[in-house]
């Protein structure tokens, strides 16, 4: 498959789609067919919505039909006891989904762990026994009749067909609107805060702000289908609204492939479709969704389009030499666009970084116990010691992931104490992570985009409405991020799925991520842990090439070849202090270290 | 009735539920440990325990303590097989997949106990008699004696298992760190499976002393299945010494509010307080605080 | 009594482990150092068959155990001390000692099973008055000596230690080594992976220096303990100063 123009494939399939939405009513005019095809469509707009939580942002929510609820009784109940217009009262039901999903929101997405499932479970389950017992004001468990429809400059909606093409002009919205979001700044942020929060973090992501934001996106997108199904059926029930609803609608986001837009149309498509056509089903429709969706999470767990979309496109590895790409040809969108702006580091012997007096313990163990060290501008600064030293703990301190017991750290005259880790990018600090922390989900461009987050500033409105700006700053992201890829000699593998490459790439992809918003001081931890020999050497080169431009470095290593190779100063940790700090060579010959490191004890 | 009357009525009825509700949150809380995940089969465990006890009452004519004994080894094999044939060959070890696995079979087990024993409600006799007892100005019904006398029993026997038996130290060992447990030669796989029946086993039996009081359908276990569920989180989840805590806790706090405030909105009470816990502290009651780990 | 010939395997996309052989006779310390990442747990794991990805052959006793479970290799007397203790912190000291012998257990019966706990206990006194205390809790070294505990309670035939001197402090690590010292003139057998290469080039017959999955030098502990390439091997190039 032709993967150099991913535009041109969503456009034709927006364009299928919409031509297919004009004219289904047209071909099959049996209105009981449109009535399935009418919830097709409200469910659409839910699962596209949910589809963007689940798969992109991650967090899993067993609670949509509640919003999905709220939203039709909002609607129901304004009009009918309130005498409100339908579209006042469908702006209000947006309102209140969207202040519901942040009042849940915002205390459980904080946490690390599944607790939105949690809340969202017990969130709907409140809400629709809410609507059942509450029967003076919703009705009860008979129902809520009389809804009025809508109108559009006074034409009544009031057949199957009219409202057809209301409902799919808004799930067209819906999937044009998530399309947008997802190929922007903030579609990669999400997918970065899926794959790996911690880096997502380092690199100037938001991840609490953006697992909020797309959870209350989520529910809006659900009140709004539920507002509509209010004034569609002018008749709505509790039943609709339960629990097992819920899961069903994520069961159409799984079935499709969890991070794929198309997917989760298909999804709903097709289990919505089957029990209304297929009537006999009817007894056996528990049976046949539950083992369809065992089936399919236990054997095809990346979701049936997912699974499709991937036989379909194979994603090669590039050939060592570089050469062709059999993932696809790239498109050098040439000319030269400067980086985005960074000063640069002044011509002053001030340290870069200084640590002063760093200690911190963990359970009864110091970890760190008074640690004090300068890191030179412009240079490559080593910090070496035996395994369990304090290595990964001096950079997860100064990265901003630990708090330190006492001392204080400061960066390019800044303190950075009690700063979060989101805030290092923007000031000017990246890193790389010992354990491989690559965007797998993305491909090798993506995640040198989601290196430039920091750089640049459209956000949830500017993607999804595509407002002025935002393509400007898009164009500038994705063309800094190919000098990225130049520099670092990863063209080649612009449009490969990270998951799908060698490790040794990976962890220059990382590198390059680290680098590509030009910051002043790059940490790298173990950079050449698993690498072979010739990787080790290439590594190495790039270092001096990443210093040559101005950055400094401080790396964390055990390979001693390479850190006598690159340094400039070497700092030694062991048992948690520091045991010595200078020049390589005097490293080297420092009879302490070398006892340290063969374990000579007093 | 006096104030304290009441209170002791309700009290009464409040550790009856909250026996269930800590018996159900053991459950959750087993398969927890030794896989990570939520197992939404829990509450078909439940139901299904009732619905066998009711068919070897009224369909084979077993005395009660025999239909009882089978009816609880009927549904843990039940629950070792969803283990062994829709746990352990999943793909994606991955926790949201294997979540929704268990509620994949949890529907389609929904389905057939509709199937084979209808959707109507159905009546089970008490253990014995329906004479309530009084005891300080309180009527408690036999089968609540029934229901604290067994879950006592229950949560006496767990304690032994877990802290005194070879296995279930084995068990504790697994749940905590699989690889070092497979190294002291432990089968880990063996362990889960062995998870999965103890949390069928505690689920029938949850199931079927309860059933009397609250009678019987294909879908009993669903809303007590979810509250033992909120009674675990409240707990600590995980902890089992929370479960029992959680369990009885939210039956007096539920039973308080529908006797106190309001009834109509009984239902309610659980799910509160499963959300309050989790905006407040969601380590629960026994847990430990979150931190926050790189 | 152990004997391994081309052993390879991957860790993440990676080739940890290139075509490693190597042998353990009965009543030796064997010895492995390299630096981290060199690839001395992965082969231990293979070993005690919790690594996925191991192909090569694996000979303990005359019997192949290339494709052996867990359970068989414990049953078989291949005992692993984990990296890091990895004790069940949860559980009880003597839980944890108790566990170790898990397969044991219906062999030696209840009585047995604390004689072997005495044992045990006599040789790291220092656990007597921790055996209530949850595992978790306990000082570093403690838990090492409850993890070699553990690992002593299977009566391992071949036994596996996985740095035991990490994250130790020095006066701590001595008392480690003199222990395995100890358990050499008991006469047990032991493969011994270390970061630590004086420590464990002192207590050993024999050892392996093992650099990016792939064994560079062996030879007799003494010899190799004064040779300026095993120097090398741990500090880079041109190191100066005479050990």
């Amino acid at each position: 498959m032709d993967r150099s123009s991913p535009a041109l494939k969503r456009n034709l399939g927006l364009l299928f789609t919409g031509l297919a939405i004009v004219v289904f009513p047209v071909l099959i005019p049996n209105p009981y067919y449109v009535n399935v095809a009418n919830i097709i469509g409200l469910n659409a707009i839910i699962v596209i919505g949910l589809n963007l939580l689940i798969g992109y942002a991650g967090q899993i929510s067993l609670g949509h039909a509640a919003f999905y609820g709220l939203g039709a009784y909002c609607s129901g109940i304004l009009t009918v006891t309130y005498g409100v217009s339908p579209w006042m009262a469908m702006m209000a039901a947006l309102v209140v989904t969207g202040l519901l999903a942040l009042l849940i929101g915002i205390p459980t997405l904080k946490l690390h762990g599944h607790y939105l499932v949690m809340a969202t479970l017990g969130f709907n389950l409140i809400v629709n026994i809410l609507i059942i017992q509450w029967d003076g004001v919703t009705g009860g468990p008979s129902g809520f009749p009389g809804i009025p429809n809508l109108s559009i400059a006074g034409w009544p909606l009031d057949s199957d067909r009219k409202m057809y093409y209301l409902i799919w002009a808004f799930a067209f919205g819906s999937l044009l609107l998530s399309l947008n979001l997802v190929r922007s700044r903030v579609g990669r942020g999400l997918r970065a805060v899926h794959s790996s929060e911690f880096a997502a973090n380092s690199l100037g992501v938001r991840t609490d702000r953006y697992k909020v934001k797309v959870f209350v996106l989520s529910a809006v997108y659900a009140g709004l289908a539920g507002s509509l199904y209010a004034h569609y059926l002018t008749f709505i029930s509790p039943k609709t609204f339960d629990i097992f609803f819920s899961v069903e609608l994520v069961t159409m986001v799984i079935v499709g492939g969890m991070g794929s837009i198309w997917g989760a149309l298909f999804g709903t498509i097709f289990l919505t479709s089957l029990p209304n056509v297929l009537h006999f089903f009817d007894e056996y429709k528990d049976i046949f969704y539950g083992l369809i969706l065992v089936v399919i999470l236990i054997f095809v767990p990346e979701g049936l389009i997912v699974a499709a979309r991937d036989r379909l496109v194979r994603n090669g590895k590039p050939s060592e030499k570089g050469g062709e790409s059999p993932c696809g040809d790239f498109k050098d969108p040439g000319g030269k666009v400067a980086c985005l702006a960074r000063e640069t580091p002044g011509a002053a012997a001030d340290p870069i970084l200084s640590v002063r007096n760093v200690s911190i313990r963990f359970g009864g163990i110091m970890a760190l116990m008074d640690v004090s060290f300068d890191v030179p501008p412009g240079k490559v600064t080593a910090l070496i010691g035996p395994n369990g030293a304090g290595k990964t703990t001096m950079i997860n301190v100064i990265a901003g992931n630990y708090l330190p017991a006492t001392g204080d750290i400061s960066f390019a005259g800044q303190t950075l104490s009690g700063r979060r880790p989101y805030t290092m990018a923007a000031m000017g600090l990246t890193r790389t992570f010992q354990n491989n922390q690559i965007f797998q989900n993305m491909t090798v461009l993506e995640n040198i985009m989601v290196g430039l987050h920091s750089r640049a500033t459209n956000e949830f409105m500017s993607s999804l409405f595509h407002l002025p700006g935002f393509a400007g700053q898009e164009r500038e992201i994705e063309s800094t991020s190919w000098e990225v890829l130049k520099f670092f000699n990863l063209e080649t593998t612009a449009y490969c799925m990270a998951s799908s490459l060698s490790f040794g790439l990976q962890k220059r992809i990382e590198m390059a991520r680290a680098f590509a918003s030009h910051p002043r001081l790059m940490l790298l931890d173990e950079p050449v842990a698993g690498l072979n020999m010739t990787e080790t050497a290439e590594t190495a080169e790039v270092i001096k090439r990443i210093k040559l431009r101005g950055i400094s470095v401080l790396l964390v290593e055990h390979d001693m070849n390479l850190v006598m190779g690159i340094s400039d100063k070497v700092v030694v940790l062991n048992y948690g202090r520091k045991l010595a700090e200078g020049h390589p060579r005097e490293i080297q010959n420092n009879a302490e270290v070398v006892d340290a490191y063969l374990g000579r004890t007093e | 009735m006096s104030i304290w009357d009441q209170f002791a009525q309700f009290l009464v009825s409040g550790l009856t539920t909250g026996s269930i509700y800590a018996l159900i949150a053991l459950g959750f809380c087993i398969t927890h440990n030794s896989t990570g995940i939520v197992n939404f089969t829990q509450v078909d465990f439940i139901s299904l325990g009732g619905l066998v006890m009711y068919s070897c009452l009224f369909g084979a004519g077993v005395p009660i303590p025999a239909a009882f004994c089978l009816s609880v080894l009927a549904v843990t094999l039940v629950a070792a097989m969803v283990e062994r044939f829709a746990i352990r060959p999943a793909k994606s070890r991955a926790v949201i997949v294997l979540i929704f696995i268990t509620i994949g079979v949890s529907i389609l087990m929904r389905g057939v106990f509709k199937l084979l024993w209808g959707k109507n409600q159905m009546a089970v006799p008490s253990f014995s008699g329906e004479a309530p007892v009084v005891v300080l100005n309180a009527a408690i019904l036999p089968q609540s004696l029934w229901i604290f006398f067994i879950t006592a029993v229950v949560v006496i026997f767990l304690h032994v298992f877990f802290n005194k038996t070879q296995t279930g130290k084995a068990m504790r060992a697994a749940s905590f760190n699989r690889r070092a447990a497979a190294l002291m030669g432990i089968n880990v796989d063996r362990m889960v499976l062995l998870s999965f029946a103890l949390s069928g086993a505690l689920g029938a039996v949850a199931g079927i002393i309860i059933v009397p009081i609250t009678t019987l359908s294909y879908s009993i276990g669903v809303m007590l299945g979810l509250k033992g569920f909120a009674a675990a989180v409240l707990g600590g989840y995980g902890n089992s010494v929370g479960a029992v805590l959680g369990g009885l806790t939210l039956g007096v706090l539920e039973s308080l509010g529908a006797g106190m405030i309001s009834s109509t909105y009984k239902d309610v009470i659980a799910f509160t307080v499963l959300l309050l816990v989790l905006f407040m502290k969601p380590s629960g009651l026994l847990g430990h605080g979150e931190k926050e780990r790189v | 009594m152990l004997v391994v010939e081309q052993l390879e395997a991957f860790y993440g996309g990676n080739r940890a482990l290139k075509g490693i052989s190597l042998e353990v006779k009965e009543g030796e310390i064997v010895c492995l150092i390299g630096a981290n990442g060199a690839g001395k747990t992965t082969l231990l794991n293979c070993l005690s068959g919790v690594h996925p990805h191991c192909a090569g052959k694996l000979v303990f006793e005359g019997v192949d155990i290339s494709r052996a479970h867990p359970q068989e290799l414990v049953r078989m007397g291949i005992v692993q001390v984990p990296e890091n203790r990895q004790l069940f912190g949860p559980l009880t000291v003597r839980e944890n000692l108790e566990l170790g012998a898990y397969l044991r257990y219906g062999k030696l019966g209840g009585a047995g099973f604390s004689r072997e706990l005495e044992r045990v206990i006599e040789r790291f006194p220092i656990l007597q008055s921790r055996l209530k205390q949850r595992a978790g809790t306990l000082s570093g070294g403690e838990q090492q000596m409850v993890a070699l505990g553990r690992g002593l309670m299977a009566d391992p035939a071949l036994f596996l230690l996985d740095e035991p001197s990490l994250g130790l402090a020095p006066l701590v690590v001595r008392e480690i080594f003199s222990i395995i010292q100890g358990l050499r003139r008991d006469g047990r057998t032991i493969l011994l992976v270390e970061q630590n290469a004086l420590g464990a080039l002192t207590v050993s017959n024999r050892a392996y220096v093992l650099e990016n999955g792939c064994v560079t030098i062996d030879g007799p502990s003494d010899v190799l303990i004064s040779d300026r390439r095993v120097q090398k091997a741990f500090l880079g190039q041109d190191v100066a100063v005479e050990i």
